[in-house]
């Protein structure tokens, strides 16, 4: 009997536990995984992962992820990313955002149309902060020191989502062929792609993965000793740089301005110490150049809208001769007066036209620098810097889901600049005489130009649809500078040559704009590459308060033949 | 035609007022070429100095050339006549100046005619005070200058006191010619200072040119 009343108040303490718990259980929530293994790198581009459960039924709202700039104790800047409007159901959403300042923690929130707060979650991430780009690991750990490992479902879709990573080390397939794709995309921006093959390679076989390779025709091999070895023919510009008796056990290869390394067998194949050389022979990735100060330098160059020095003083000085004229003359001729009257309304009638078409204010001046670098993959990176002559607010539409970066530094002048990025826009606040910079990374447009270069000719096929008039062949540690491409297919016989020092393009010494990216990737001694510059002209409206320049920047590789 | 609109040493004057207006107006233009300047040194479309420069030389003259009409011993409502005639030939030296300074309004241009407008108003206004004051001065005999110029600058000046007052009585203010150009100028006056603006040289005017003429009266009785 008395264990039948423990029983039922157990039973009862369960129930009501259970009912309790229930809504709990049901209550939407939020979670927020940062970086790679949650390893996080200051002022760079971080994946972010969001996941959304609980939901009874779809809401309309708004996902955003707070951040803030400054460091605790001081001024702080508010940044916003919106990852998603409209309707948001239970699931997993990813971004590639800057992350300002890991030391501050991050919220996301779910919130409804009404403005009520559905959910909300807040991370820090002091303990993943790192100062340095790490090596990530995609698969099971390998015993490199430090390494983040993750999994190969895990890995993101946009390239500037690695910018906090040293090197990658592809180590257990299968990987997708989009995570491929941008593993590509950041190789060629600068990244260092290590891919761990023998008997796991025909697991990671794919169209995309042989893009990457360094062997061409890659096929498994067994060695005397049964070890399965990845081999092929070298690729041009690929190098043998470790070998296990004659066989190639590091294959290295530059591809855009990175480098892919290739080692033959599997991670549970590698010898004693051979794991500590390879990781001694790859190399560092690096950073896509930042065109700041080419950006900042057309920026500062920009004309400003003005009238002519010599108005004022040129109408002050006719009217003045007018004047003397008629009192010196006015009594001896009768008509001498109407001539006075007559000259003096005709320019008027002048200097108000002339005033009209040049009273044009602008209140805010962009200059938009993108460069496309177009290898075996392709990127685009853009730095955006404005100036702003009152406070404006700014609406600047980018790439969809491209979040830019930068533009949230505390100004000196002291407010709040805060900004707010959608998928494919940003607004932020400009105060008087102030300018923000902003770079942001994407994936290029379709591909529409195309050469190929014998040595004396380049036969170029130009889909672009303009005439390419700053156009420059790099090979052979020269530029050269080619005539006007015009649209279509057309053989051109290379012009002079020059250094690349002493070339120059139309608007700015093209040696200030390709130096910079001549040290990210030396385009002049990796194959042949062709380079235009063009630069897209200024809005016709002339009464527009802004103007807005842009300069494209296209780094092509192409076929020697 | 020379004599009545340019009268004794008339030149220098009209051509000070013209150097005057067109250094305040060179001195408005932006003279920044590209954006590098401007961030050195920032400039936006500021009309005011030359409008109040162009408003205040517009009645030193009308003041110099009406006083100059009235010859002496002889108050007729002609003078009146004569000092508007100067008042015109002014505006008409200013007209090119002032259609030049359409390159300093980017946005709405109505201010522009509104503070011209104003100005002749004005100009007429002082023209006309001049003209009673030298009748006046003449006939006891006095030198009117002091008088004429200290009058000017009461105008000038003791209605932008009403500036510091809270209130609806701060709109007399707009009295002031200065405050009444800067207020047009500057798109800051709603149509009630607007009508203060203008009804103050408007009325004076009218009771001037009153005046005017039963001193004319007098001297012909």
């Amino acid at each position: 009997m008395r264990r039948h009343a423990i029983a039922r108040q157990y039973l009862f303490a369960l129930g009501v536990s259970v009912l309790l718990a229930a809504p709990c259980a049901a209550s939407p929530q939020v979670s927020l995984s940062v970086g790679f293994d949650q390893q996080v790198v200051r002022n760079t581009f971080t994946p972010f992962e969001i996941e959304i459960a609980g939901l009874a039924s779809p809401v309309d709202g708004t996902l955003k992820v707070r951040q803030s700039a400054g460091l605790p104790g001081e001024r702080r800047a508010e940044i916003v990313h919106v990852i998603q409007s409209g309707t948001i159901e239970n699931g997993t959403l990813r971004a590639t955002l800057p992350l300002v300042e890991p030391l501050n923690p991050v919220t996301v929130e779910l919130v409804a149309q009404d403005g009520r707060t559905v959910a909300v979650a807040e991370q820090s991430l002091r303990l993943g902060v790192r100062q340095w780009a790490y090596p990530l690991t995609v698969g099971r750990p390998t015993g490199i020191a430090s390494a983040a490992v993750v999994g190969a479902e895990e890995l993101p879709l946009d390239w500037w989502a690695y910018d906090a990573v040293r090197e990658v080390w592809l180590v257990d397939p299968p990987f997708s062929e989009p995570a491929l794709q941008a593993l590509g995309e950041w190789t060629v921006s600068g990244g260092s792609l290590l891919i761990v093959s023998g008997s796991a390679y025909p697991r990671m076989d794919s169209p995309t993965l042989r893009r990457l390779l360094p062997l061409s025709a890659p096929q498994l091999e067994e060695a005397e000793d049964g070890t399965f070895f990845v081999g092929g023919a070298l690729r041009a510009e690929a190098e043998t740089v470790l070998k296990r008796g004659v066989r190639p056990l590091l294959v290295q290869m530059p591809l855009g301005a990175g480098r892919v390394s290739l080692v033959t067998v599997a991670l549970a194949d590698l010898g004693p110490g051979e794991l500590e050389l390879i990781a001694e022979r790859i190399p560092q990735a690096q950073r896509p150049p930042t065109t700041e100060r080419v950006s900042a330098a057309l920026l500062r160059s920009t004309r400003v809208p003005r009238p002519a020095y010599w108005l004022a003083p040129a109408v002050t000085g006719v009217t003045l001769a007018s004047l003397v004229a008629f009192g010196l003359w006015g009594t001896r001729r009768r008509w001498t007066f109407g001539a006075f009257v007559g000259s003096l309304v005709a320019l008027a009638a002048w200097s108000g036209f002339y005033g009209n078409s040049h009273k044009r204010f602008v209140r805010e001046y962009s200059m938009i620098t993108n460069v496309s670098v177009l290898s075996s993959f392709g990127i685009n990176t853009a730095f955006s810097s404005f100036y702003a002559v009152e406070p404006r607010s700014v609406t600047m539409r980018h790439e969809l889901g491209s979040f830019p970066a930068g533009g949230y530094v505390l100004g000196a002048r002291g407010g709040t600049l805060s900004a707010e990025s959608e998928a494919g826009q940003t607004r932020f606040a400009l105060q008087a005489a102030e300018r923000r910079d902003l770079l942001f990374h994407s994936r290029p447009a379709a591909e529409s130009l195309r050469f190929r270069f014998d040595g004396t000719y380049a036969e170029i096929e130009n889909r672009t649809g303009k005439t390419l008039a700053n156009a420059y062949l790099a090979a052979d540690d020269a530029i050269l500078s080619l005539p006007a491409i015009q649209p279509g297919t057309q053989r051109l016989a290379v012009q002079t040559g020059l250094m690349l020092g002493e070339a120059r393009s139309t608007y700015l010494s093209l040696r200030s704009i390709l130096r910079p990216i001549e040290e990210w990737l030396p385009i002049a001694q990796r194959g042949v590459w062709l380079v235009t510059l063009e630069e897209w002209p200024e809005a016709p409206d002339r009464d527009a308060p802004t103007l807005e320049r842009e300069v494209w920047i296209t780094i092509l590789q192409g076929e020697r033949t | 035609m020379k004599r009545i609109l340019i009268g004794e040493r008339g030149l220098w004057v009209y051509a000070t007022f013209v150097a005057g207006c067109g250094l305040a107006l060179t001195l408005s233009m932006p003279w920044t070429s590209t954006l590098s300047d401007l961030m050195s040194y920032p400039w936006r479309p500021f009309p005011l100095p030359f409008f109040l420069t162009y408003g205040f030389l517009s009645a030193w003259v009308a003041l110099d050339r009406a006083a100059e009409a009235v010859p002496v011993g002889r108050p007729r409502v002609a003078f009146l006549a004569v000092a508007a005639l100067r008042v015109g030939f002014t505006q008409l030296l200013a007209l090119p100046l002032v259609a030049a300074s359409r390159a300093l309004f980017p946005d709405d241009w109505t201010a522009i005619p509104l503070a011209a407008a104003y100005v002749v108003a004005a100009s007429l206004a002082f023209a006309a005070g001049a003209v009673v004051l030298e009748i006046l001065a003449v006939r006891r005999g006095r030198h009117p200058a002091g008088l004429r110029y200290g009058l000017f600058f009461a105008w000038l000046g003791l209605p932008a006191i009403l500036l510091a007052v809270a209130g609806p009585i701060r709109t007399l203010a707009q009295l002031s010619p200065a405050v009444a150009v800067a207020s047009i100028v500057g798109g800051e006056v709603a149509l009630p200072g607007v009508l203060v603006a203008f009804a103050a040289p408007a009325l004076a005017t009218v009771a001037f040119t009153v005046w005017c003429l039963v001193l004319s009266k007098g001297a012909s009785t």
